[in-house]
């Protein structure tokens, strides 16, 4: 099925875990949480929202030079079958 | 070779057949006192004030194409420094202030044309926030004003202020000590200029590797060998997370599209420049007659150099808004360029954890405006191994410490 750009919001790297203890980590840690970005030349894994259809958030690998798309996930699949390969 | 009157007569007289080239096209050597990657204006903006101001000797650029083929000129030139917080207006009003001599300080006509910047107002919130902005702006020393509807229909006719639009123009700031610059001449009399005092100037070069030893940087890879150095600095706008990558830098940075489009050249029609938030669309026209029109940031991080065709629809139709009179206007070319958007819009001028390595990026929309004082203070950043004052703020510790300049929105269209 073909859908257009304009039907998803983009949101940014995927896969960001938000610390355990916010209150218990350093200014370095929760900067690098919140700030620092990966931004790759070349394969990235970035959520998308489905904003004028279902509404559902997603996970895609994308590549950030010739868009093309080599995999997309729900955000359960993501967290379990990616997560470890790139963190 | 000086530029004047008498070259000019000159060479005219040989039809114009023997012109030196504007900068020569040195070997690579294998060490250098001081490294700059990315040809792009900042880059060799910082060049030529490290020559120029701080006598540094023994300066390379590298550039991983050719000199004028990054956002440099790529982008729609709008200058102006009414920026909301203290820290971005004084940086961004320094480099005001180094355009105003720019042409006679290079020997180079970058073609600065003051003609004034409108930020447009449609809503009443708007309207306070460009309130609070000209009065800050005032504060701050930048020439700025508050001008109405009526008044800004009398300066620019051709502009829609009806009510019966969606978004009704109610008012704008003013700056009109702003304008705009030929961009790829800012690019090429900045190397002009600095090949002058001896840079070395490397096209054709990209830097594929960083040497790093002992938390130093000792040295380069590039396309064209290895350079030994104990000082670079990055100012590679769209790649800079490449470049920080390799030394295991982290950044705030994003990189996106960024489209522009221009129309076929015809006669003069707009003498200043008109910028929108609201509907989203900014527009000048150039001294070649083309409306030079721009808008916003395609969503997704990307490093292709072109956007979706959504966002330049987007683009037209918001300039219609303003300008229906243009709605037959055909246009000619359309681009797109990679930039550095920061989460807090603005640029990021700082040391790093490694030792001798520097990064003068996030730039992002609009970094045009601010060349020949980005320069000019990584200059002095570089030099001295510490921030120039203006740049103290903007180091990359703002990201730990919470001391973010949000000039998002605060600023109008951030171009
Ligand atoms: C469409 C568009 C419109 C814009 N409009 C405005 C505006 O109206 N006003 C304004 O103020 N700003 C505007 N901007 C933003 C402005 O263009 C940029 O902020 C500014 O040009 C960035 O600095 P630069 O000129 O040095 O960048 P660039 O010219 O992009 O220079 C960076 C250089 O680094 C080189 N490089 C990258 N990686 C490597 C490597 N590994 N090795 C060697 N070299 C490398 C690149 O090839 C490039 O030449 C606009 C940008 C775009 C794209
Ligand atoms: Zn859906």
């Amino acid at each position: 099925m073909h859908l257009e750009e304009e039907d998803f919001s983009y949101s940014g790297e995927a896969l960001i875990a938000r610390p355990n203890n916010p209150s218990s980590i350093s200014d370095d840690e929760w900067g690098d949480y919140l700030f620092m970005r990966k931004n790759p030349k070349g394969r990235h894994v970035e959520q998308w929202q489905h904003s004028s259809g279902c509404r559902k958030f997603f996970v895609i690998e994308r590549n950030t030079i010739d868009n093309t798309i080599y995999s997309s996930y729900t955000m359960i699949q993501a967290s379990k079958e990616i997560k470890h390969e790139t963190n | 070779m000086k530029y004047s009157i008498f070259s000019l007569l000159k060479q005219g007289l040989k039809d114009n057949k023997e012109w030196p080239e504007a900068w020569s096209s040195p070997i690579i050597k294998s060490r250098y006192d001081v490294v700059i990657i990315g040809g792009g204006g900042h880059g060799l903006a910082t060049a030529y004030y490290l020559a120029k101001e701080h006598g540094v000797k023994n300066i390379a650029v590298l550039e991983k194409g050719y000199i004028g083929g990054g956002n440099t000129a790529r982008n729609t030139t709008i200058v102006r420094s009414n920026y909301l917080w203290d820290e971005s207006a004084m940086l961004y009003q320094h480099s005001l202030d180094l355009w105003n001599g720019l042409s006679q300080d290079l020997n180079y006509n970058v073609m600065f044309s003051a003609r004034g910047v409108y930020n447009l107002g449609h809503t009443l919130q708007e309207m306070r926030d460009i309130e609070r902005r000209v009065n800050a702006n005032v504060i701050n020393g930048i020439t700025a004003e508050v001008v109405l509807a009526d008044e800004i229909k009398k300066r620019i006719p051709l502009i829609n202020i009806s009510k019966n639009v969606r978004y009704p123009i109610m008012g704008a700031s003013y700056q009109s000590t702003g304008g705009v610059a030929r961009h790829d001449a800012v690019a090429w009399g900045f190397a002009r200029a600095a090949a002058a005092l001896g840079v070395d100037i490397v096209e054709q070069c990209e830097v594929t590797a960083m040497d790093i030893d002992n938390s130093k940087i000792v040295g380069l890879n590039t396309t064209k060998g290895y350079v030994a150095t104990n000082q670079v600095g990055c100012v590679a706008a769209g790649h800079s997370s490449v470049l920080a990558e390799m030394a295991n830098v982290r950044l705030p940075i994003e990189s996106h599209p960024l489209q522009a489009f221009v129309s076929e050249p015809m006669k003069a029609v707009l003498d200043t420049v008109v910028m929108s938030n609201a509907v989203h669309g900014y527009i000048s026209q150039s001294d070649k007659g083309d409306l030079v029109i721009g808008a916003g940031i395609d969503s997704y991080n990307s490093y292709s150099q072109r956007g979706s065709p959504h966002v330049i629809e987007h683009t037209a139709a918001a300039i219609l808004e303003l300008f229906p009179a243009f709605s037959r206007a055909r246009m000619n070319r359309q681009w797109g360029g990679i930039v550095d958007t920061t989460p807090d819009a603005c640029p990021i001028i700082s040391k790093t954890n490694v030792e001798g390595l520097y990064f003068n990026c996030g730039w992002g929309t609009g970094g045009f405006k601010a060349t020949p004082g980005s320069g000019h203070v990584f200059a002095s950043t570089l030099a001295n191994d510490s921030p120039h004052p203006l740049a103290v703020p903007f180091a990359i510790e703002r990201f730990y410490n919470g001391h973010l300049i949000d000039e998002h929105g605060a600023a109008g269209v951030a171009h």
